[in-house]
């Protein structure tokens, strides 16, 4: 048999990849497409048109999962019941901040049905404490109310809840500070041991940035571009604002939680997690077990927003459970927990100051940033000044702020709703200064290709022209606004991404990788992907994802899912087809060079074949299924640093003696590369905004400051938006080839309006009453205070 | 076989994207994106190592006592 070009590309790529020349997409279509040339390796499959020429990709296809979701079918981790399962229910610190003297558990040993109790014990390994005084530990140090130090296994969940309740922690309390401002006082009570700690000190080595912590304060982080002093020097106008934005807690639908299950030779993990190999890695290194020995499930995920990454306490608690009682254990955190305890958005407290010419063109731009990430790190939000606009300088100082609360952990787009609520409002006073227009300056101001088109669609909708640029001019207390603001995020590629495709001798077809589809519908982009590769519709692929025992997928975190993974599935797709065509040609009486596959059929070129049916062709192959994995390679032009993001524009009522702000219509206009399935992506926007306006408007962690506890740990007082606060969106999604991939896709999910839609409210709530508002949650209270000062200044 | 490499942070440092699978391009979006990272410690996954201080890429570097070195 005589070696097809698949093959000759396969064994040539293994020693020195072999590449070829295409021609690709790139840019919007209907404004800037054109075409660019690619050197891409030879095993890469044609280069797809754009969306409009496609069958199945591009297409708003149904998601394939819809059904057993709405039908409560699909099994979420909490539905997971496995023969002989316990239930955990973890005892949690009730103080902020204190040394543990002991935890006596014996009365909760004794409880009817208590099967199990592990303590969490600090382990100090080579270590030395920072605070000797602090020696022995053998419980670590209590950071914050709500940390979890033990936890009970037991045949029901009420009988974990009734023995947790009688664990008995003596507490050598310590100071503690639960507000962010004065916890940046000199004499605030220090959450973490030492006053002062240079960058690596600790260990000599020399730290990146050389950012050092003195008291509370972990900063500053200093980027730079350019002379800012001169920049200003250079200006002509200087504006300048101080803005606060409050911490967010994630609430996804469904809390963090794992079925653990350890047997002998195998720990089965059932989880909730974005991402299934991480939490993999961790339990295999947490207790020292090689990677074989742990398998972790995901079948259905219930939200996670950039919480749910590694397997955390819930993850390694329930296994270490699971391990001595000789039962699969299930640790799922109820909703007091899930705002405690695992991770939370930081706050931020940010003075920023813009220069620029009389013209728009932006000379200078400094932040200086504080913010708290609870007892961590990771209150950074200088990512948009940093990376929207192009001003001929640039000085960004960003400080952590520790206070005695639970650790932050990434949310959607991390550090960049904050940063875009205090840049956006700046540019608009900018403007008002100049006397522009919001969009005029943005289009000086910003260079990105997509965004220019972007604010093209947004000035001819008709909301933007129904705008009225004199801010404040209704008549009457109810008063209307519109604004807008733009959004960054960036192309990062997971290249832990990896799938395999089988064809079967009955012509059904499967799709494997370890991905999780965390509920933006990966499952439904890969089988789209095989239906458009092989003609067959989407529903009649087999996918199989959130599996460790698959291939191992992206962790979905920073919009890396699709981007990352849809190549892979092309990629091992189209090599499976060619595989295919080369196994069955001799049966047909021609060679596979001969051969192709179009909407379902194999055809032939010379006609010497009669088209056959998909299904027929594959009952002639000579083995029982054809399989090929394929992974990540790099993008096609990896030196292209590539952002994207959108516009968007907020239309609100501002109710001026109630304080109320109704967020009315919402114009969302946004990129992600080529959109694999617009009705999914349009679904993510529309959650992004809403998630957004919910930060804007109402969401709040409060904490006691006298007892150091959160005073709204649930979904009553912690309020987050319902139908009545949901506007009408219209998203308008743009496509955007890159020219990057062999799908070309990008990410939404970081862009998706959470970034913006804050700043769009209050530039709205601007123009509605010539008042701005420099402080999230936009509550009543807030609102009239602003319109009081307002008017007493006017006065 | 291990190798010392000054520059690596500690095996146990984790943040979303465990390092080692750093995501292709980052380096140019980092200054915007580090700043913005929560870390936390295998060993107690919490934000405090076994010596009782945070964890941070600044902080996780050979040298601390808690450190651990990346087998490559």
């Amino acid at each position: 048999m005589t070696k097809e070009p698949i093959e000759d590309a396969l064994t040539a790529q293994a020693a020195a990849p072999a590449k070829k020349t295409v021609q690709m997409p790139v840019g919007v279509p209907g404004y800037t497409l054109a075409e660019e040339t690619r050197s891409v390796p030879a095993t890469e499959p044609p280069v797809w048109p754009i969306n409009k020429d496609l069958k199945y990709v591009g297409q708003p296809i149904e998601r394939y999962d819809g059904l057993l979701k709405a039908c409560g079918r699909a099994r979420y981790t909490a539905d997971v019941q496995l023969p002989g399962m316990l239930y955990a229910k973890f005892v949690n610190a009730t103080v902020p901040h204190a040394k543990v003297v002991s935890i006596d558990t014996s009365a909760a040993e004794k409880y009817p049905g208590v099967k199990g109790v592990h303590v969490i014990q600090h382990v100090l390994g080579n270590a030395q404490l920072r605070n000797p005084a602090l020696d022995p530990a053998k419980y670590p140090v209590v950071r914050y109310a709500g940390q979890p130090m033990a936890a009970i296994a037991a045949t029901t969940p009420y009988a974990a809840e009734e023995a947790a309740a009688l664990v008995k922690v003596k507490y050598d309390t310590m100071p503690f500070v639960v507000d962010d401002v004065k916890a940046r006082d000199p004499d605030a009570p220090n959450v973490f041991p030492g006053a002062a700690d240079e960058a690596g000190s600790a260990g000599g080595g020399g730290g990146p940035h050389g950012v050092a912590q003195t008291g509370n304060i972990h900063g500053p982080s200093i980027h730079k571009r350019g002379d800012s002093e001169q920049g200003f020097k250079d200006a002509d106008v200087v504006v300048e604002g101080h803005y606060v934005t409050q911490v967010q807690t994630h609430s996804a639908l469904e809390t963090h939680g794992v079925v653990a299950d350890w047997k002998p030779d195998l720990l089965t993990v059932y989880a909730s997690t974005q991402g299934t190999s991480g939490v993999r890695e961790e339990l295999a290194g947490f207790f020292k077990i090689p990677l074989t020995n742990v398998r972790v499930i995901t079948e259905y995920m219930g939200g996670g927003f950039g919480a749910k990454f590694g397997a955390g306490n819930p993850g390694v608690v329930a296994a270490a459970l699971s391990k001595k009682t000789g039962a699969p254990v299930r640790l799922m955190l109820d909703r007091q927990e899930e705002h405690l305890s695992v991770g939370n958005r930081p706050s931020s407290d940010q003075v920023l100051r813009i220069g620029a010419k009389k013209d728009g063109t932006l000379t200078a731009i400094h932040l200086i940033a504080y913010g708290t990430a609870g007892c961590g790190t990771g209150a950074g939000c200088a990512g948009p000044a940093q990376n929207l606009y192009q001003a001929a300088s640039l000085h960004t100082e960003e400080n952590d702020v520790f206070i005695n609360a639970g650790p932050a952990s990434a949310m959607r787009a991390p550090g960049h709703p904050q940063g875009a609520f205090a840049l956006e409002q700046t540019m608009d006073d900018l403007a008002v200064k100049l006397n522009m227009e919001p969009i005029d300056l943005r289009d000086k101001a910003d260079t990105h290709p997509v965004r220019r088109v972007e604010r093209q669609i947004v000035r001819e909708s008709e909301l933007w022209k129904s705008r009225n640029p004199v801010a404040g001019a209704d008549q009457g207390p109810v008063k209307r606004g519109i604004g807008l603001a733009q959004s960054v995020w960036y192309r990062f590629v997971s290249m832990g991404s990896n799938a395999e495709v089988r064809i079967h001798k009955d012509g059904s077809l499967e799709v494997f990788s370890g991905v999780q589809d965390i509920g933006s519908g990966i499952r439904t982009v890969m089988a789209q992907i095989l239906a458009e590769q092989f003609g067959v519709p989407p529903s009649q692929i087999a996918v199989k994802v959130g599996d460790t025992n698959y291939p191992e997928g992206p962790q979905s975190g920073g919009s890396v899912t699709t981007l990352s993974l849809t190549p892979v599935v092309r990629d091992a797709a189209w090599q499976a087809s060619q595989k295919f065509l080369a196994d069955i040609a001799p049966a047909l009486g021609t060679t596979a060079g001969d051969l192709v596959l179009v909407d379902g059929e194999v055809r032939s070129h010379s006609g010497k074949v009669a088209p056959i049916s998909f299904k027929r062709a594959a009952s002639k192959m000579t083995t029982s299924q054809i399989a090929v994995q394929a992974k990540r390679i790099p993008d096609y032009d990896p030196k292209k640093y590539l952002t994207y993001g959108g516009v968007d524009v907020a239309e609100v009522e501002v109710d001026t003696e109630a304080g109320r702000i109704h967020v009315r219509r919402v114009l969302s206009v946004h990129d992600c590369g080529r959109p694999m399935n617009p009705a999914q992506t349009i679904s993510q926007i529309n959650g992004g905004i809403i998630q957004g306006i919910s930060f804007t408007l109402l969401e709040n962690r409060l904490l006691d400051p006298k007892y150091g506890v959160m005073v709204n740990p649930d979904l009553e007082q912690y309020k987050i938006v319902g139908s009545r606060e949901i506007p009408e969106i219209d998203v308008r999604l743009v496509e955007a080839y890159l020219g990057q991939s062999s799908t070309d896709a990008s990410g939404i999910g970081e862009a998706a309006g959470v970034v913006s839609i804050g700043a769009a409210v209050a530039n709205a709530v601007y123009n509605a009453t010539g008042v701005r508002i420099r402080h999230t949650p936009m509550t009543p209270a807030v609102v009239l205070a602003a319109l009081r000062a307002q008017g007493k200044k006017m006065a | 076989m291990s190798t010392t490499n000054a520059t690596q942070p500690c095996q146990c440092l984790r943040t979303k994207n465990p390092y080692g699978s750093t995501p292709q391009n980052a380096e140019s979006w980092l200054p915007g994106i580090r700043t913005a990272s929560s870390y936390w410690c295998l060993r107690t996954m919490g934000p405090a190592g076994p010596d009782d201080h945070f964890v941070h890429l600044s902080r996780c570097v050979p040298g601390r006592a808690c450190y651990e070195e990346r087998e490559e």
